[in-house]
């Protein structure tokens, strides 16, 4: 890594954006740059217009339209920063809240519960354009995932593949929910950890662009 | 009592205080909520009209009971809009059916009459019950269009019937639609006032709900967050406790924000996290449950969990610095469950095969339920605990299922009492 990862933390609890702050500098030894904080949607999409930082932590619950509002301003809607990569943060371990956020467009999702190293470990992942899978959310996949893929879509080539994890995709899954590292998935399965983030890239691909009707009507019966 | 009224129906009493002869006009005016001398005046009016005031008068005092009308029992006054409108269809009943009645003694004008009455009373008291019900339930809102109907047909074929005993049908016709046109501009004049109430109503049921919601969770904070709060300001020499107090609060506010309010008899998810949390409090460890698939409880499920909690349990006591990860699967051919911590591991060939606490509760478990346990360890690589069987689809349906309980139970016992 040459220079650091430019990093927003959005987050509307100072006291946290305090905590994580520290808690990076500590642990990431000049590796990363905190260049902006924001508290509310707004003020993040301001933020992330004006800086255009590599990469966002991204509290799901904000003040003016959540997380998922500061996504679809930056990227796919308004498009003010398509290059920033996105990495979720929250306490809240919805269906609901995690699919939301990855359908709209962010590259991970991790709980505030995660250890300074391994947060710094994630944002970096991130910023490398690979993908972030709490073992929660590689458990969410696998269940919105699960048998058959839908017989109510229609059966092109395009979809049959988007609605489909392939075999080595949901090994790699079962080990980031069984609680692995990337390393260690790599030593279980005999590949490399640059092949292990390859299969989590192809599956958040998947989760973003399948049109898989069980994948929102899975997330919404869980949400209650 | 009819069962069918609801409970809050005002009664009507004959007014002890402030009455004239029978209190009727006064109980009426509290009732009604309207000026007691526009009753008076109107009972007059219709003791005009062939005696038919006079009838209900004696009505009244015949049936209603004479009693101090307490004030849960008096209507709020009603808005001048009302009276007008309550006026306005007294007035045009007048000029209906009042002014041509020449020699209205006879019986067949007074039963019409007496019929119109009693329907638009029935309509009045379903109007009136209708507005004062908060949520009207299934049941009593079919029987609140049954009576309205009944008070519809009763009302329109008195109508019918005075306006054909005393002429042709073509006169008939005339009448009708006059009154239907008295009807529709009732209508529009009420209409703008009946909207008003609906929309007051619905504001009302919104912000009921609203302060239900707010009083939920007011008492939720109330007894779990600021109870919990108290006790690790008092305990705050002890991390360990502290650490202990804010995760069992933590998992309690998450069940309830986005819990599936399952109990853990329906569900081996539920099941399984039940005996996570018990872990927890128990050995003071963080345990992150990752759970597939779901299903009812049944023996071997049972059994899984109970494997899986012993498993837990070992990895609090030999690992409980880092979290530990509790991974189930559940598919329809099999269930896995692995839980897997990251301390210090151990050389698995090291122990000794009998001093191994897992023989019996782990692995002995699992296989009488046809499944398996495996343990994978190395120094310094944590340890996993792995549990997988086999299942059959109409397990739990099985007639036999109940049997091998038993015999589970007896395996059970009988393991227990070697030890």
């Amino acid at each position: 890594m040459t220079r650091p990862i430019r990093l927003v933390l959005v987050d509307d609890h100072k006291l946290f954006r305090t905590g994580v702050r520290a808690e990076l500098d500590s642990a990431a030894g000049g590796a990363l740059e905190i260049v902006g904080e924001a508290q509310d949607a707004p003020g993040a999409i301001a933020v992330i217009t004006e800086l255009k930082p590599d990469v966002v932590l991204l509290d799901v619950h904000l003040p003016g339209g959540g997380g998922l509002e500061v996504l679809r301003q930056c990227l796919f809607g308004g498009r003010k920063a398509p290059d920033t990569r996105f990495l979720a943060l929250s306490v809240s371990d919805a269906a609901e809240d995690v699919i939301g956020v990855i359908r709209a467009g962010a590259r991970g999702y991790v709980t505030k519960s995660i250890s300074g190293v391994d947060l710094v470990d994630a944002v970096r992942r991130v910023a490398e354009n690979d993908a972030v899978f709490s073992p929660k959310l590689a458990g969410f996949v696998l269940d919105a995932f699960s048998g058959a893929p839908g017989a109510a879509a229609p059966a092109t080539s395009v979809d049959e593949e988007l609605d489909r994890l392939t075999a080595r995709e949901r090994e790699v899954l079962r080990l980031i929910a069984r609680g692995y590292a990337y390393k260690e998935i790599a030593r279980e399965l005999v590949i490399s950890i640059k092949t292990v983030e390859t299969h989590v890239s192809s599956v958040l691909r998947k989760l973003q662009l399948s049109n898989r009707y069980e994948l929102s009507r899975w997330a919404n019966d869980r949400s209650l | 009592m009819s069962p069918l009224l609801p409970e809050d129906t005002l009664r009507l009493y004959r007014s002890r205080r402030g009455r004239l002869a029978g209190g009727i006009c006064r109980g009426l005016s509290l009732h009604l909520g309207v000026s007691v001398w526009l009753v008076r005046v109107t009972f007059l009016i219709f003791t005009f009209l062939g005696g038919l005031g006079a009838f209900a008068y004696a009505g009244f005092w015949i049936f209603v009971p004479l009693r101090e009308v307490p004030d849960s029992e008096r209507s709020p006054q009603r808005p001048p809009v009302r009276l007008f409108l309550l006026t306005l269809c007294a007035l045009g009943l007048l000029v209906l059916f009042g002014l041509p009645m020449v020699r209205p003694t006879q019986l067949h004008t007074i039963i019409p009459l007496a019929a119109v009455a009693l329907g638009l009373a029935v309509l009045w008291r379903q109007a009136d019950d209708a507005q004062r019900a908060e949520t009207p339930q299934p049941r009593t809102r079919v029987a609140h269009m049954v009576r309205i109907g009944l008070g519809a047909v009763v009302a329109l074929g008195g109508l019918l019937a005075l306006t054909t005993t005393r002429s042709g049908w073509a006169e008939t016709g005339r009448v009708v639609i006059a009154a239907l046109a008295l009807l529709v501009g009732a209508a529009l004049i009420g209409l703008p006032y009946f909207l008003r109430v609906l929309r007051d109503l619905a504001h009302e049921r919104t912000e009921r709900a609203r302060s239900q919601e707010r009083a939920e969770v007011a008492a939720m904070m109330h007894d779990s967050v600021l109870h919990t709060l108290t006790l690790i300001q008092r305990c705050q020499d002890d991390p360990a406790q502290v650490a202990r107090l804010a995760r069992a609060q933590e998992r309690d506010l998450r069940e309830w924000l986005y819990g599936e309010r399952k109990t853990a008899a329906e569900s081996f998810a539920e099941a399984l996290r039940t005996a996570a949390a018990e872990v927890e409090d128990r050995h003071g460890v963080r345990l992150d449950v990752v759970t597939v698939g779901d299903s009812p409880l049944d023996p071997q499920l049972e059994a899984c969990v109970a494997a899986a909690r012993e498993a837990m349990v070992n990895a609090a006591k030999y690992a409980p610095e880092a979290a530990i990860s509790v991974f189930a699967e559940l598919a329809e051919d099999r269930v896995e469950v692995f839980v897997k911590d990251r301390g210090p591991g151990f050389d698995l060939d090291q122990v000794a095969p009998d001093r191994m606490g897992v023989r019996g509760s782990i692995v002995g478990r699992m296989h009488r339920h046809g499944g398996h346990a495996e343990i994978r360890t190395a120094p310094g690589e944590g340890t996993e605990v792995r549990l997988t069987a086999k299942r059959s689809a109409a397990r739990a349906a099985r007639p036999g299922a109940a049997e091998e309980t038993q015999q589970t139970q007896q395996a059970e016992k009988s393991e227990k009492a070697e030890r």
